[in-house]
């Protein structure tokens, strides 16, 4: 016995616990597009934007944002440019840049790759053998997600780009706002949003997934037979505590239906506002010394990385 | 009693699980240790509900969500 699509007559692909909805492949792929395009208004996330740097890795979220961006991107009057960083990871870098290609190609859509050791000297798999001697502490994950950050930013503000769109799924927002709240990051907290506006030489960040879970970026890449890498990062196995919450947040979903989307919202609707004015009243942001890019100290923390890693890899 | 196969994507590995009758995919996702959120089981390639009553002998694979990136 199978269970038939709440629309038609053939058989449901998935259930929308959290709509009350069971939905066969194609009325779930039109299901996704109208709440993402729903999303956008209600935020009015490209609002007079004309040019929009995609942060595509090669991985299932980000290759459905591509794909669900680029179909509204003429309704919103806006222009995509891809940015995929080659990050250096073995194997798995080398099969999300080739993903990657593919979906910009599939799409014509102009892009740029930017090759972490080629352009700084550094690769993340070269951050992971001398980390310790170079005498950087944070974790790979944290230090790999500033450099991310910064090469995107960097790039988007060289192109005269209004906004990054990246690929952060819901489950990502309430692993973000769930840790941050642990540890007690304030800052961190008030950072967390669906739509940065750009400030000083940061250019404004758009999170159009922020709604749509984890398991809804891979059905919706898998039934539209988009090219992804569905291979795990070999650095994410060392997040046991990403790992926990994820695997916690999903336990309480499915008792709770809807509860990781009333979790998000209520955070980013209701409290990220009231910590965000706080937070932009206390930052005062001044060029890097070095790379003249946004920091609150003298040198800014990708450099820091940066020259840490020059003096390990030139001994 | 049925018998099930499932194949573990990840792990590249092969389980025989042994569910009661009229078991459907939720017990079997269960009985692995997922989360109807955590994983995608298909069956002939394609995406099953949670509520689709198993097969004797099917052979169901297992599609971790999670990518940790
Ligand atoms: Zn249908
Ligand atoms: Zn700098």
């Amino acid at each position: 016995m199978s269970v038939k699509c709440s629309f038609c007559s053939n058989k449901a692909i998935t259930k929308l616990r959290y709509a009350k909805l069971s939905l066969c492949s194609k009325h779930f792929v039109e299901y996704v597009e109208k709440r993402f395009s729903k999303i956008i208004s209600k935020n009015k996330l490209f609002k007079n934007m004309d040019k929009v740097v995609v942060a595509v890795s090669g991985g299932k979220d980000s290759v459905t944002l591509l794909h669900l961006l680029h179909k509204v991107s003429k309704e919103f009057n806006f222009e995509i440019i891809g940015l995929t960083i080659d990050l250096g990871i073995r194997k798995y870098s080398v099969e999300s840049v080739e993903k990657a290609l593919k979906n910009y190609e599939m799409l014509n859509i102009k892009y740029k790759v930017i090759e972490l050791k080629n352009k700084y000297g550094f690769s993340i798999d070269d951050i992971a053998k001398y980390r310790r001697k170079a005498g950087i502490k944070k974790p790979i994950c944290s230090i790999c997600g500033t450099i991310k950050r910064y090469i995107m930013n960097k790039y988007a503000l060289e192109i005269g780009a209004n906004a990054i769109a990246t690929g952060h799924n819901l489950d990502d927002m309430v692993y973000y706002i769930f840790s941050s709240l642990y540890s007690g990051r304030v800052d961190n907290l008030a950072k967390i949003s669906i739509y940065s506006p750009s400030e000083f030489k940061f250019v404004a960040k758009v999170k159009p997934l922020a709604y749509i879970s984890e398991k809804e970026t891979l059905l919706y890449a898998m039934l539209r037979k988009l090219p992804f890498n569905y291979n795990v990062c070999p650095y994410a196995r060392l997040r046991t505590f990403h790992e926990y919450i994820r695997k916690t947040s999903n336990v309480l979903e499915e008792n709770v239906p809807g509860l990781k989307i009333t979790f998000a919202r209520m955070f980013l609707e209701k409290i990220n506002p009231i910590l965000y004015s706080h937070y932009l009243s206390e930052k005062k942001f001044k060029e890097c010394k070095i790379c003249g890019m946004p920091t609150t100290g003298k040198i800014c923390s990708f450099c820091k990385i940066k020259s840490a890693m020059e003096k390990v890899l030139k001994k | 009693m049925i018998k099930v196969k499932a194949k573990l994507l990840r792990e590249n590995k092969v389980l025989e699980i042994t569910l009661d009758d009229n078991a459907r995919v939720i017990d079997l996702i269960h009985k692995l240790g997922h989360t109807v959120e955590d994983v995608i089981v298909l069956k002939d390639e394609l995406p099953l509900v949670e509520d689709d009553i198993l097969e004797e002998n099917g052979e169901y694979i297992i599609m971790p969500v999670a990518s940790g990136g």
